[in-house]
């Protein structure tokens, strides 16, 4: 059976007077097991994957990570717990870009406070075709490389839940259809759980595991 | 990749802005490191070259003139006082140690002074070759003359290089001093006979350290014979009530003047003072700038890095690691400005020496450990440490979501 991994409840948080998540009870990851969170532009799905991954405070609500409530520990533990635990792919704000495609994904095992896995990063660039690219600046790397990076650099450290914002957002259907795949197949051999937000209806179609739908 | 890794990254990606930082801050130090090292020599050497003495009595005229010529032999004499006047106060009861001075010659721009061997133990120097003058004509030479024992040579009347040269008499060298870091380095000394006789005076034999030789003064350049003059006499007295009476005494009540050494120095650098605050205000100025363009660069740079610091919040680092991080950039740059700054300096320095032998002579030494170097280089970390911090501030107080939602 899989274990619960994260649980957020009663989960509010107001924008303009309005609470974005007035139709969401209970949001529960699962070791393993996908989430996708799908809705509209401006429903509060990055803001929704801000308070799971603790870079924003909810106005009311618990999150909890393995019973640990979010509000419980310091600061300290919680950027720990999000540089160990978790792997983060934004939207568009893939990589330091005065950074080499290396260090960017190195900075996985320092933010989780891991030695370095040089031979583990360069095997991940490989699977994604990016080997030859591995010590190139940042800046130099089109849209659609930068993303795969990021990919990378959310998946080295062998986190237990990856979160993914848009990840498909200005992908074309093939495009949509290999990052989705990557996405769930490194999930998978990894052994995390994967959590995708988006307003890309398209994802549904290749995405295997439980949908949280929201509403504006 | 290291935090350290990651701000010198973050520091190469904008070289340019972050080398006129620390050409500023480089400039700044130099110019206060050589403003130090120069106003540290100079009390140094004053300090050194006027050690022992209390008073100096010479010719009525200025003061500082007097103490300039007779101590540090920078000057031209303000005259020459009867030697019988100055008898009367070498023998005063206030005084400890009086030493007579007789200047007026000079070899190659070096000055000829006949003293008596006082004047050797007051600067405790040493003799690195030979031996001391015993008969008139005979000289030590100090540590930079250039002079050896067994050279010959003859004294040129005045102070300036082209003055009538006392061909007949030629001193010779019996003795070298070993090197003191005092004034006495760049003088050639001899008994006050030698110059007396030169000049057609001579000393009553009971006063004279040389009154064995006495017989020699017939073969004087001038054949009439004029009353004995010196050019000063540097006291030291028997106590700091001595050292305020006894110029007073002297000027009220002799047609001598006294001066003090200390007050007379205190009065020049006072004077010199306004040149080097205006270079040490210069410097500061230059200082100041580098800390305002170490906070502009930072500060100015801090929302096109705001993404970045983003990316590592989500990575797990906390918002004090980032403050640090960015405020080690400003300490960082600081220090490298502290580098270039003391690299210059000496470099400066060096050239200085090369171009300058008196300084060079005079002992001057790049020596970081100086007054005051200390706490300038340290300010200038903590500024540079400092313009960071409101940055780092910022930049720890960001909110993440807002930003990473921003894009």
């Amino acid at each position: 059976m899989s274990e619960l991994l994260l649980k957020a409840q009663n989960l509010k948080l107001d924008r303009s007077g309005r609470d974005l998540f007035s139709g969401i009870g209970e949001v529960c990851i699962f070791s393993g097991k996908n989430l996708l969170v799908l809705g509209p532009s401006g429903c509060g799905k990055t803001s929704l994957l801000h308070i799971l991954t603790g870079l924003l405070p909810a106005d009311g609500g618990t999150v909890e990570f393995l019973g640990k409530n979010y509000s419980h520990i310091s600061s300290a533990a919680l950027n720990r717990l999000r540089g160990q635990r978790y792997g983060v792919i934004h939207q568009k704000l893939h990589l330091i870009s005065h950074l080499s495609v290396y260090q960017n994904i190195s900075l996985a095992f320092k933010g989780a406070r891991k030695p370095v896995n040089k031979p583990m990063i360069l095997k991940v660039l490989e699977e994604l075709g990016l080997r030859e690219r591995a010590f190139h600046c940042a800046r130099t790397l089109s849209q659609g490389e930068a993303q795969r990076v990021a990919i990378a650099r959310a998946v080295v450290h062998k986190p237990d839940i990856i979160f993914a914002d848009e990840p498909t957002s200005s992908l074309d259907d093939r495009h949509t259809d290999a990052v989705c795949g990557l996405l769930m197949s490194l999930s998978e051999r990894g052994g995390a759980s994967l959590v995708i937000s988006t307003h890309d209806q398209r994802v549904r179609d290749v995405f295997k595991g439980q949908v949280l739908e929201m509403q504006t | 990749m290291s935090d350290l890794a990651l701000i010198l990254c973050s520091l190469r990606s904008r070289w340019l802005g972050n080398f006129l930082s620390v050409a500023l801050t480089g400039f700044g130090f130099m110019l206060a490191l050589l403003i130090l090292l120069f106003g540290h020599h100079i009390h140094k050497r004053l300090s050194a070259d006027g050690q022992g003495i209390d008073v100096v009595i010479g010719a009525k005229g200025s003061p500082l003139q007097l103490i300039l010529s007779s101590v540090y032999h920078l000057d031209i004499p303000t005259g020459n006082i009867p030697y019988e006047q100055a008898q009367i106060w070498m023998k005063h009861s206030q005084v400890k140690r009086a030493i007579p001075l007789a200047l007026g010659d000079q070899w190659k721009g070096q000055r000829i002074a006949g003293t008596t061997l006082d004047y050797l133990e007051l600067y405790a120097a040493r003799i690195r070759e030979g031996r001391v003058w015993k008969q008139d004509f005979e000289v030590v030479a100090g540590a930079a003359t250039g002079l050896a024992v067994g050279d010959e040579f003859a004294g040129a009347h005045g102070f300036a290089p082209d003055g009538h040269s006392h061909d007949a008499h030629p001193y010779r060298v019996v003795g070298v001093l070993a090197p003191s870091g005092t004034v006495i380095d760049r003088l050639i000394l001899t008994s006050v006979n030698s110059v007396m006789a030169l000049h057609g005076q001579s000393v009553a034999e009971d006063d004279h350290e040389d009154h064995e030789h006495a017989d020699e003064h017939e073969h004087h350049e001038h054949e009439d014979e004029h009353a004995a003059e010196i050019t000063a006499l540097l006291i030291q007295t028997k106590g700091p009530l001595a050292q305020m009476n006894l110029p007073r005494m002297i000027n009220k009540d002799s047609a001598l003047q006294a001066a003090s050494p200390s007050y007379e120095i205190a009065r020049l650098t006072g004077i010199l003072g306004v040149g080097s605050q205006i270079f040490r205000g210069l410097s500061w100025l230059m200082i100041g700038l580098a800390v305002l363009s170490v906070f502009a660069g930072l500060a100015g740079n801090l929302a096109n890095r705001s993404g970045d610091m983003a990316i590592l919040r989500t990575l797990g680092y906390g918002r004090f690691r980032l403050a640090f991080m960015l405020a080690c950039e400003g300490a960082l740059i600081a220090l490298a400005g502290l580098a270039v700054g003391t690299a210059i300096a000496r470099a400066g320095f060096a050239w200085a020496l090369s171009v300058s032998p008196v300084l060079k002579e005079s002992g001057f030494a790049f020596d970081l450990s100086a007054p005051g170097v200390l706490p300038v280089a340290c300010f200038i970390f903590i500024a540079g440490l400092c313009s960071a911090i409101i940055p780092a501030w910022k930049a720890a107080g960001a909110d993440v979501s807002k930003q990473l939602s921003g894009f």
